[in-house]
């Protein structure tokens, strides 16, 4: 299978979202990363079908995905970034409507709504009302509806928010283990989301991919720009605003700091193992930045 | 030997004629029924029936009492068409009803993912509303004509104005409604089709007040 999409853009008013986008993807997971407002959600939302691009088009083997209709949505599972649900909906309550809008036969869509909250670890919960769930559960359940269907193309959208740790780690491996024939794209700015299960990364700034390839060939970009060192702390507060900080740890005489840059901050200071989250930090320290003078002028007024 | 006895007596045993193309597409039915159930999808007659259990029971237990009600007053009470009965029940019956329709299509319209989920799942969001347009208005005309059947046997009433009367404050209640929910898809919904539903009321009393005889059997509409 696949997905194509050709001189993809959308417009809000003045606001370009998503510029000229041209990519193809077959099977595998694709991990979508970006700041956000980088135009994530409206591209995930225009591959879905719910927005149309002001200009370009989507193209599931050659077939534009608007025409194809329920062709395309019966082979589509789709996580939106905010969960919604019918009030007074019990999960299992959840999982049989959205198995009947899927057009799921009754008996088999009972049999998949148990093996999927199984698969979510909500199976003794079945029977809860969803607006009793916490958070990271009503994620869960998020997950298992996309599911239901067993879609070709899965997309999710920020998928790990609201999940703990041990959670996000089990994610990951139900994504991996599913990912044969299927291609599945997760959007997310939480980098360890996606650094090892993912087979192709498309890193997104301002409406466009400005950086696509495995994560070996992305932390290929940053290999040798990733430094440690020991700063005094009476010099720490130049480094701060002169280089982009990745980590940093105050003890008593000095700040250790994990320090992106091509030169070598001090003289000893020691090049390190890049991650993809280092990647990250070069390519949107400038957002970073931005961010951080509006709070502070913020906190200032 | 006993084999050989069974062959012999299989054969003798004639099949008659089939059509073998019939015969393997049967096999090939049977096979993904058993083996691949998730690649079977509802028909739309399938759909419509099992979108029918997601309609709450709350609902239909509102529609019911209603509806009822409405029926027992208008057949036991004495009936003056130029008292103000009618008008109580132009101004109550079709815009309650019409309001617990409104409150059970909220449902479907929530905001956030769920409009999202609902927009990209293969039975299309419009089918989804369709389904329970088609529902309620199948009930709902169910009602009145049993409403007209009913009151025009029993109090020599023309039928077609009970029709008239009950149908038209309907009508345009459901217009509002549908114009509300298409403009504002959130919690509100409710609150803003009652308050539409006030105003017709206040609108349909003002025009008896005005002595404005719209329930005159010589009236074939308001005003």
């Amino acid at each position: 299978m696949k997905l194509a999409m050709e001189h993809l853009s959308k417009q809000f008013k003045n606001k370009i979202a998503v510029k000229q986008i041209d990519t193809i993807l077959t099977e595998g997971v694709y991990g979508f990363l970006g700041a956000n407002g980088a135009g994530k959600t409206t591209l995930l939302q225009m591959i879905c079908g719910i927005i149309e691009p002001t200009s370009g088009e989507i193209k599931i083997d050659g077939e534009n995905n608007i025409q194809m209709g329920e062709r395309f949505r019966d082979i589509l599972g789709y996580l939106p970034q905010e969960f919604g649900y019918t009030p007074g909906f019990t999960a299992q309550d959840f999982m049989l409507y959205i198995a009947s809008i899927k057009g799921l036969q009754p008996q088999y869509a009972k049999r998949k709504t148990r093996q999927l909250l199984r698969l979510v670890n909500l199976e003794n919960e079945a029977n809860r009302k969803i607006r009793t769930f916490s958070g990271g559960m009503k994620r869960r359940l998020g997950i298992a509806q996309a599911l239901l269907n067993d879609p070709k193309i899965l997309i999710l959208d920020e998928p790990t928010a609201g999940l703990d740790p041990k959670e996000r780690a089990y994610f990951r491996n139900i994504i991996s283990e599913m990912s044969k024939d299927k291609i599945i794209i997760i959007s997310t700015h939480i980098v360890s989301d996606i650094e090892y299960i993912s087979d192709q990364v498309l890193v997104m700034k301002k409406g466009c991919f400005i950086l696509q390839g495995t994560p070996e060939e992305l932390l290929d970009k940053v290999n040798g720009e990733v430094w440690s060192c020991k700063i005094p702390n009476k010099e720490w507060t130049k480094f701060e605003t002169q280089y982009c900080i990745a980590n940093s740890h105050a003890l008593a005489n000095h700040v250790e700091a994990r320090i992106i840059s091509t030169e070598a901050p001090i003289d000893d200071a020691i090049n390190v193992e890049p991650t993809l989250e280092d990647l990250y930090l070069k390519y949107f320290s400038d957002e970073m930045e931005a961010g951080r003078i509006v709070n502070e002028w913020n906190d200032q007024i | 030997m006993f084999q050989k006895r069974l062959k012999k007596e299989l054969n003798k045993i004639e099949v008659p004629a089939y059509d073998t193309h019939k015969y393997k597409e049967t096999i090939a039915k049977a096979k993904k029924i058993t083996l691949h159930p998730e690649n079977l999808r509802m028909s739309s007659t399938e759909f419509f029936c099992d979108q029918l259990r997601f309609i709450k029971t709350e609902t239909w237990f509102l529609k019911i009492i209603v509806s009822a009600l409405v029926l027992y007053l208008l057949i036991t009470e004495q009936i003056n068409i130029s008292s103000w009965f009618w008008t109580l029940i132009a101004i109550s019956g079709p815009p309650i009803l019409c309001l617990i329709n409104a409150k059970e299509l909220c449902n479907v319209f929530q905001p956030g993912g769920m409009l999202e989920i609902q927009i990209t799942a293969k039975n299309s969001f419009s089918k989804v509303l369709m389904v329970r347009l088609t529902i309620f208005g199948l009930f709902d005309l169910l009602f009145f004509m049993t409403m007209a059947l009913g009151i025009s046997m029993l109090k020599q009433t023309v039928i077609w104005q009970v029709i008239l009367y009950g149908i038209v404050p309907y009508i345009i209640m459901c217009f509002g409604c549908m114009l509300i929910l298409n403009r504002s898809r959130e919690e509100n919904i409710p609150l803003y089709s009652g308050a539409w539903g006030a105003c017709l009321s206040c609108i349909i009393t003002i025009l008896k007040i005005s002595d404005v005889k719209i329930f005159q059997t010589s009236y074939l509409a308001y005003g």
